[in-house]
């Protein structure tokens, strides 16, 4: 006990002697943080926009023109039947207009240039249960009888899936090495702290202290500046994303970035703790090796 | 006490800095071990407080095989001894009594005890009066008792010196030397590696020569240069030193 009490008056003498050194490693930790977290916010974005394009894939599977009541209810039930279909809308031609001429945001004017007749077909909108399964559900609705043609925006849909299956391979790679980056970068400042204290490590040794006894201060010391490195970077980071936040939704209305509060006790946990493993494992490797080669 | 037998130490490429080198020290002994820059004294030094590791032969220090030594032994093999260097290696932000302290803080001395240890270690190196000074406050000569002082704190069997005086004018030279050689008397073993010609001539102790890592020397109450050189029969305590020029 008599011990640790030594060594942890010793962890904040040496943080204040070493105050430079110390607000090095804190820095870092803080820089090399908000760097991944900002890096980790990107990604979760752009995962979330991929994911709602293809969640919005829908398939219009246009319905031949005179078909009665009856046999409309038919085809539907036909088309609820195919596996992986996972909700079917009837979209009657006047529905579609006034979409269409919604989604075109149309002024009045141009409105009336459609003309009083509307052409357009009635159709199904057929919603797949999962995304990738889009190519096969459109196939199967094409052999139906009462269907004159199938979209489903073929030419956006299998390169978005695509997009996405490699972007999350993607994002988890480039997130584990800027980890990795960020786990040597910290390692290094805590080695410069320990490189300033080689003196006292030697006499330390001189005089018969164990390793696990010198070692204690740095890993300490290394805690210390991860939890605080890293609720400084949460803290930057929620500053800056809230700002970055606010400032698209005036230049980009249309793209909704997930909110901080909604990712919020993990993601701030997340952040802490990841500071804290920093700190602490590149206190411990750095530490050992010192001991070693002495 | 110490045995060292046919000890060869070979640095990481380079000549031996060691050579096949046996020698025997007995409990409470005084030793000077001397020879020229390089000729391996600091190496010996480091064998006998297992900061290294011989290439060849075995070290027994207090019958203990240095050479089959753990990593997690060397620690307590290092709380018998004191060692001493040129340079005092004190903690320059603490105090003088801290300093002292500092050795028994490590091992995780008891609190009560290890006041009245300092104040004992403190006092046979006559500085107790100034245990409150920091490093720079105090000479050359009070900072190297200051480090005897540490290094005795914990009743070590062995005390090894450096080059001790190697920092200091001729009569603090004189102080600390006379402070190991009452330490010795007192029945630690205590070895002196130095280029101080004076003290070992005036001290007249066993001496250890060594030549390019070979011990060439070995010979009780002698000076620091061989018996066969003229300048030591005709200088034997001090004055004129003719085989310095
Ligand atoms: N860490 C090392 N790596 C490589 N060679 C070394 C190392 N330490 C010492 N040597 C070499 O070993 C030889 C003996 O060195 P040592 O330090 O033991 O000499 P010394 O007698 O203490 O000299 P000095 O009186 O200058 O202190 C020298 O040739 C030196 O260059
Ligand atoms: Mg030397």
């Amino acid at each position: 006990m008599r011990r640790l009490e030594f060594q942890i008056s010793e962890v904040f003498t040496n943080i204040r002697r070493n105050g430079i050194l110390s607000l090095a490693a804190v820095l870092t930790v803080l820089a090399s943080l908000a760097i991944l977290s900002l890096f980790f916010l990107m990604q979760r974005n752009l995962q979330g926009l991929l994911e709602e394009q293809t969640r919005k894939a829908q398939i219009s599977a246009f319905l031949k023109p005179g078909l009665s009541e009856a046999e409309q209810q038919a085809l539907r039930e036909q088309i609820t039947a195919i596996a992986g279909v996972a909700q079917v809308e009837y979209v009657s031609p006047q529905a579609a207009l006034a979409r269409t001429i919604e989604s075109m945001d149309l002024s009045a004017a141009e409105r009336k240039l459609l003309g009083p007749e509307n052409r357009l077909p009635a159709k199904f909108a057929v919603h797949p249960a999962d995304p990738a399964g889009i190519e096969s559900v459109a196939e199967q609705l094409q052999k139906l009888a009462g269907v004159q043609d199938v979209r489903y925006g073929e030419k956006v849909v299998a390169p978005l899936n695509e997009l996405q299956r490699r972007f999350r391979q993607w994002g988890w790679g480039a997130l584990v090495v800027l980890s990795l980056a960020t786990c040597g970068i910290i390692s290094n400042a805590i080695r410069l702290t320990i490189y300033a204290r080689r003196r006292e490590i030697r006499i330390m040794q001189l005089v018969g202290a164990t390793d696990g006894f010198i070692r204690m201060p740095f890993l300490l010391e290394g805690l210390v500046h991860g939890i605080v490195g890293g609720l400084l970077a949460l803290l930057t980071t929620s500053v800056l994303y809230a700002q970055v936040r606010e400032a698209s939704a005036v230049i980009i209305p249309w793209l909704k970035l997930i909110s901080l509060e909604e990712l919020m006790p993990s993601f701030g946990i997340g952040l802490v703790a990841l500071g804290m493993l920093f700190g602490f494992g590149s206190s411990l490797v750095s530490i050992r090796q010192f001991l070693r080669e002495a | 006490m110490i045995v060292i037998r046919d000890v060869t130490v070979r640095y990481h490429r380079g000549p031996e800095a060691l050579a096949r080198a046996n020698l025997q020290i007995r409990r409470g002994e005084f030793v000077f071990l001397v020879g020229t820059s390089g000729s391996g004294k600091s190496t010996l030094l480091k064998l006998l407080y297992r900061d290294l590791l011989p290439t060849e032969g075995r070290v027994w220090v207090n019958d203990q095989d240095l050479t089959t030594l753990s990593r997690r032994e060397i620690p307590l093999l290092r709380r018998q001894l004191g060692v001493v260097f040129q340079d005092y290696r004190l903690l320059p932000y603490k105090t003088a009594s801290e300093n002292v302290a500092f050795a028994l803080e490590v091992i995780g001395d008891e609190p009560r005890q290890m006041h009245r240890k300092v104040m004992r270690a403190l006092a046979r190196v006559g500085l107790q009066q100034r245990q409150g000074a920091m490093p720079h406050e105090l000479s050359g000569g009070e900072q190297q008792r200051i480090s005897i002082a540490r290094a005795l704190v914990n009743d070590p069997v062995l005390l090894l010196a450096d080059e001790p005086t190697g920092n200091l004018d001729p009569d603090s030279s004189l102080g600390v030397m006379q402070l190991l050689d009452e330490i010795a008397a007192s029945g630690t073993t205590v070895v002196v590696a130095t280029h101080d010609r004076h003290m070992v001539d005036h001290f007249r102790k066993r001496v250890v020569e060594l030549v390019d890592g070979r011990i060439v020397r070995d010979e009780e109450l002698a000076g620091y240069a061989r018996p066969s050189e003229p300048a030591v029969a005709a200088a034997p305590v001090e004055g004129v030193d003719l085989a310095e020029a």
